[in-house]
């Protein structure tokens, strides 16, 4: 056994030796792979997040912490749970094809915006986000933006069934699609010959062509030359200068302004639309009062979430975070009247 | 032969190329489902993965600085009597001590000592690692006991050095010509007390005993400086030099304060072992004092 051991040492020495060598670098190469990585750490079926003497902090603890910490009398928990309750539901509506190029397109102009304000560094600050609303990260960003497009849906479809709040916003912002050209001056007080001339210029041209083109044409508002003049859908608390935005709501739809004076200069207001219908026919405009209607019921959206997950057959495990839950999302508890 | 060969050297080319990656933790039970809706369950799983992505990391900081006090700082009868005296204090004040104990969520009094005991214990950190170290620090930081008045009326300067070379008292000094900073009276200073560097050469090159015979200046604070050195031995007085340097806001070379480094030390010191990337990560973008020692 030891001559055949010699002789196969002496026979393949060299790629005995070769081999030595190149094992020697693998180990040392893992080694020196993994030497810095933060290695796990189990005690029974627990996770530990750090062990100092005879102490092992487990991930169990740090959840309860977490859990029960809380924040305007809300444990972090809870809101967490109902962002996890939010994206589920959202997750149960079927996605067109339509919904998927939208969400495309929308996800790479968050990506650019990102990259633009964090440089290379986006992903990161992308990834804390998506992980904060339980997402694994920038991967699922276009899973989180279909949710928000789905999420969307479900909100518009509980609007239409509910159209008074609809009417209280077109009731109390009276929102309108408006169009303005601009004729920018240094002292609008004093505005010159060649200022003048400029908006006796545009008043010609609007006799023979359509507010937009003229607007495109001769309009000094750098921002809304791309879109032929039109600032959107406006409702009346906009942050636009006091006097256009009086002159702006006491046109009626389809009129345009005489010249109004503003801070920035001469102003034609042209009102495009302020048909309720019409308006809530538009993608974006609709968004925009959805948005509204939001911001005045601050409790609507967690209520419109909650009647689809009830639609759904919800079901809690637990009758506490269940309570907590509706006292969350602001919904009587019928168990406690009950008792 | 051959194969073997090969097979072995394919598996640890293998091993080595995959590596291990960052461990993160859960909880052991995160698979239950908490809420369910159709096919689809939120896990308990889910909801740590959400909690701790938000980044609030103040539950690991306290029971860190808690394993730490409770590990690296005996508990002696001066901490307990500290401790036994907040609670009674507690006690004192509360209309009902156990509905007390009960919403600051102790079990029991005994709970509470505990937890004020090491509270107590978390205090002593710094001059505990100030204690144990006081010959290292002592040469980084160099402690002196000196005399020190403070004068920013430049006429007066002179003057007022000619008198403490005479022997006129620094606490007169400081009365009479000083800007009521440094008053004169017996204190420990050190390198980072913020005389300047200039002044602190005069420090240095002053023999114990004796007044600097050239009044210094710091340009930085537009302050000049009367300066008699009282003791320049350390070990003399270590007690006052103690609390003094655990008071410091001096950052050594890795960029740690004293305190930051003492409990830096302790939590080495305990074994020390972190077990979660997400977590480390933001320990230590809070303080570099979190970072382990490999």
């Amino acid at each position: 056994m030891k001559e055949q051991i010699v002789t196969i040492i002496k026979k393949f020495w060299f790629v005995i030796l070769v081999g030595c060598i190149f094992c020697s670098f693998a180990i040392y190469f893992a080694w020196d792979t993994n030497k810095d990585k933060i290695p796990g750490k189990s005690v029974g079926r627990q996770d530990i997040i750090f062990s100092a003497a005879d102490v092992n902090y487990t991930a169990d603890e740090y959840y309860d912490s977490l859990f029960n910490i809380s924040n305007d009398g809300v444990k972090n928990g809870i809101s967490q749970l109902y962002l996890l309750l939010e994206k589920t539901v959202a997750q149960q509506l079927d996605v067109t094809k339509e919904m998927k190029e939208e969400v495309k397109a929308s996800a790479e102009a968050m990506a650019s915006y990102y990259k633009s304000l964090y440089g290379t560094h986006y992903d990161s600050y992308m990834n804390m986000q998506l992980q904060m609303l339980g997402y694994e990260g920038v991967d699922e960003l276009e899973e989180f933006l279909m949710d928000q497009t789905r999420l969307d849906q479900i909100i518009f479809e509980y609007l239409e069934k509910n159209d008074t709040l609809v009417d209280a916003v077109f009731t109390k912002y009276q929102p309108r699609v408006i169009s303005h050209i601009l004729v920018a001056c240094d002292d609008p007080a004093n505005p010159t010959d060649a200022e003048k001339a400029k908006m006796a210029e545009i008043k010609k041209a609007l006799k023979d062509k359509e507010f937009g083109t003229v607007a495109a044409e001769y309009s000094d508002d750098t921002g809304t030359i791309s879109t032929n003049g039109s600032l959107g859908l406006q409702l009346n608390n906009a942050s636009l200068v006091t006097e256009f935005l009086n002159a702006a709501w006491k046109l009626e739809n389809g009129k345009t302004s005489d010249w109004v004076k503003t801070e920035y200069g001469y102003h034609l207001i042209k009102i495009d639309e302020t048909s309720q219908k019409k308006i809530m026919n538009d993608e974006t405009y609709r968004a925009t009062i959805i948005s509204q209607i939001l911001s005045d019921n601050t409790d609507l959206k967690k209520k419109i979430v909650w009647d689809k997950a009830e639609q759904l057959n919800v079901k809690f495990s637990d009758e506490t975070i269940l309570k907590e839950m509706k006292a969350y999302i602001g919904i009587k508890d019928e168990t406690e009247d009950k008792e | 032969m051959k194969r073997i060969a090969t097979g072995l050297c394919a598996a640890l080319l293998l091993f080595s190329l995959v590596g291990c990656s960052d461990a993160t933790t859960n909880v052991s039970d995160k698979n239950e489902a908490l809420i369910t809706i159709g096919t689809d369950k939120i896990t308990k799983g889910d909801v740590y993965n959400g909690l701790v992505a938000q980044g609030d990391i103040s539950p690991v900081v306290k029971a860190l600085t808690t394993a730490v006090a409770a590990n690296a700082i005996e508990t002696t009868d001066e901490i307990k009597a500290a401790a036994q005296a907040n609670v009674d204090t507690l006690k004192a004040s509360a209309t009902d001590w156990e509905a007390y104990l009960k919403n600051s969520g102790y079990e029991s009094e005994e709970a509470l000592l505990e937890d004020l005991i090491n509270q107590v214990k978390e205090t002593k950190i710094t001059s505990s690692y100030v204690s144990e170290k006081y010959t290292t620090l002592a040469t980084r930081l160099e402690p002196r006991k000196l005399q020190v008045v403070s004068i920013t009326n430049k006429d007066v300067v002179n003057e007022a050095q000619q008198k403490a070379n005479d022997g006129v008292d620094f606490t007169e000094l400081a009365k009479t010509y000083g800007d009521g900073k440094q008053n004169g009276v017996v204190s420990i200073y050190t390198n980072a007390s913020g005389l300047g560097a200039d002044v602190w050469k005069t420090v240095l090159a002053t023999e114990e005993g004796k007044v600097a015979s050239q009044t210094s200046y710091n340009p930085e604070t537009a302050t000049y400086y009367l300066i008699k050195v009282i003791d320049a031995k350390t070990n003399e007085f270590k007690d006052e030099a103690i609390s003094v340097i655990a008071a410091s806001t001096a950052k050594n070379e890795d960029g740690l304060s004293i305190s930051e480094e003492a409990f830096n030390y302790y939590l080495n010191k305990v074994g020390y072992g972190i077990h979660d990337a997400i977590v480390y990560s933001a320990l230590l973008s809070e303080s570099a004092k979190y970072e382990r020692v490999k």
